[in-house]
């Protein structure tokens, strides 16, 4: 490793080069990440003047705002559906994906029948762009194979499995678990494949079963991996969401935070809720900082 | 190759697995199967289907012609064809992807093989961010992009210049902590300086890790549809033009000709997958955070 103290005219090389690629990135990061997210700390404070002149007053009247779309129960600006949904969406990625993905990843290591045409076929909804195969889901569901399979079991299918507010929270989380479960694959499978063949042998040789194996041997040394991406997880615990764009745009009970947010800026990103917008994204972020730290000690603990 | 030994009862186990990844396999590919049977279809059949609610099945006058219309008649108006956002999502997924990781890879190197003041507090910076929870800067970056005069113009990719973040520094310096330094000591004896020791040595050492990293995120960006309809709605790339295209054109005559297209840029992405997945599949993988 190069130290910038030891010879004076190397340090000058160094610091040159240091200097030269890092300047870059660092003004970038001052601007695209500090500032606008200091903005949107600030914007969060601003009320709209509605003056014509683009004026607003500081103020707490957009959290105000916000904590008052709690209590429209029953309407479409539900602040409380919005984040029951969001958790909803979260609790399946965190606690039903990412152990699913992590157990047929096992599956691949240990080389079952067929574990390369498996792991490309499941990977390839991931690599698929979403608008596709969302269309086809939907098509499949609402006009295809499972129309004509439910009807053919005398099932009484919905007209649509998406606009509708009983099935399009279910039809946009299965939609999720079918095309995400391959999305850990290139991670876990990467972990797995750096485990010293000798100790899964000397499991077998002690007796141990595929859950011993996995939850003894697996799982303990691919924790680093793991632990990072339950920590990543944990960090969209608030802006976790289906890609509610491609379905009912919210409008069935499928609205998330994160898509409220989306929908406010892609209404024109001027009109009078982005200072809310602003508002609702700073609280949730306060709020998901303890629990993001919770988890980061909670995977250290277990780790020792 | 050693013969693999299961017991019984592991032996039932890898049957149940087997053949729920079956179903599951099965019920994915019949979605690309699906694909190939609407743009195939003529428009009579696949009305036909719609009204009766069973849009399967082969059609009887098979044609590939809708292949060759999605080129022409796939058109959001402005300009922007199906060839338009073609380019644009070329552009846009290569461009971003180049500039994020020369700067990726320059960050993730000095700090990782460099000791100087402030390294610590980058590395920590860096893993700081990627914990961070911030829901919802789309507002102040929207404004901030649009005082700029980033939307819809190429310049959307000065962006991609922020590289303090991402897994993609984790992934990097797993890589670049294997390399010895002892190869750049050696370059300096000869005459080389810090610039040719990145260029000519370190950074050719970690070519495969940024290829697959460039491999995944040009398919990210390539399929990249949400910050697209917000940062670059009038010059849409073909992930969000597709997603229009659908609204347009499901139910109308134009459903078999949407579906073709779809089947034409579902292409790239398969082959990349196709091409590069032992690759893919083989060379990543990511260190634990510290600290």
């Amino acid at each position: 490793m190069e130290t910038i103290k030891k010879k004076k005219k190397k340090d000058v090389g160094a610091i040159v080069f240091i200097v030269t690629m890092l300047i870059i990135p660092i003004v970038a990061f001052l601007f695209f990440y500090v500032y606008i997210n200091f903005n949107s700390i600030l914007m969060a404070f601003q009320e709209p003047l509605f003056d014509g002149r683009g004026g607003f007053r500081w103020g707490f009247g957009n959290f105000e705002k916000f904590f008052k779309k709690f209590a429209a129960v029953g309407t479409e600006e539900n602040m409380g559906l919005y984040l029951r949904n969001t958790i909803i969406y979260f609790c399946q990625d965190m606690f039903i994906m990412l152990p699913l993905s992590l157990i047929i990843c096992y599956f691949m290591y240990k080389k079952i029948a067929g574990y390369q045409a498996f792991r490309t076929i499941i990977y390839l909804p991931v690599i698929m762009t979403a608008p596709i195969m969302a269309s086809l889901y939907k098509l499949t569901l609402d006009w295809g194979i499972v129309r004509v399979i439910g009807e053919g079991f005398g099932l009484n299918l919905p007209d649509s499995f998406i606009m509708n507010e009983d099935h399009a929270l279910g039809t946009v989380l299965f939609y999720m678990l079918y095309t995400g479960i391959g999305g850990r694959f290139v991670l876990l499978g990467g972990a797995m494949n750096t485990i010293d063949p000798s100790i899964i042998d000397a499991g077998k040789i002690d007796g141990a079963g595929p859950y011993r194996e996995l939850v003894s041997i697996i799982i303990p040394c691919i924790w680093p991996t793991l632990a990072t991406l339950i920590l990543l997880s944990s960090t969209g615990i608030f802006t976790a969401s289906g890609p509610l764009l491609l379905f009912d745009q919210g409008t069935c009970g499928t609205m998330s935070i994160s898509y409220y947010i989306y929908d406010v800026v892609q209404g024109g990103g001027d009109n009078t809720s982005v200072e809310l917008a602003a508002a609702v994204g700073v609280t949730f972020t306060i709020l998901a900082l303890p629990i993001v730290m919770l988890v980061k000690k909670i995977t250290k603990v277990a780790e020792e | 190759m050693e013969k693999i030994k299961r017991t019984k009862g592991e032996r039932i186990l890898y049957a149940i697995v087997f053949s729920v990844l079956v179903v599951y396999a099965l019920f994915i590919l019949y979605h690309f199967y699906y694909l190939l049977q609407l743009a195939t279809k003529t428009i009579d059949d696949y009305g036909d289907g719609i009204t009766n609610n069973a849009l399967v099945g082969w059609s009887k006058n098979f044609s590939l012609v809708n292949f060759g219309k999605a080129f022409t008649q796939l058109d959001l108006g402005n300009g922007n064809t199906f060839l338009v956002m073609t380019w644009n999502s070329i552009w846009f997924s290569v461009g971003s992807m180049v500039i994020s990781l020369f700067f990726e890879s320059a960050v993730t190197y000095i700090v990782c093989k460099y000791k100087f003041p402030g390294r610590n507090f980058l590395y920590n910076l860096v893993i700081f961010r990627l914990m961070l929870p911030i829901v919802g800067s789309l507002p102040s970056a929207y404004r901030a992009y649009k005082a700029l005069g980033l939307l819809n113009s190429p310049l959307i990719l000065v962006t991609a210049m922020d590289a303090l973040t991402g897994a993609n520094f984790l992934i990097m310096y797993s890589f670049y902590k294997g390399i010895s330094w002892e190869y750049a000591e050696a370059a300096f004896i000869d005459g080389a300086n810090h610039f040719d020791v990145y260029f000519k040595i370190m950074f050719p050492m970690v070519m495969p890790a940024v290829s697959v990293l460039f491999i995944t995120g040009f398919i990210g960006r390539w399929n990249e549809y949400m910050n697209v309809s917000i940062f670059m709605d009038e010059m849409p790339t073909l992930a969000y033009g597709l997603y229009l295209f659908e609204e347009r054109c499901i139910y109308g005559d134009m459903g078999v000709v949407y579906y073709a297209g779809v089947a034409i840029a579902a292409m790239p992405c398969i082959l990349i997958f196709i091409l590069f997945q032992n690759t893919i599949m083989q060379t990543v993988h990511m260190g634990g955070i510290k600290g």
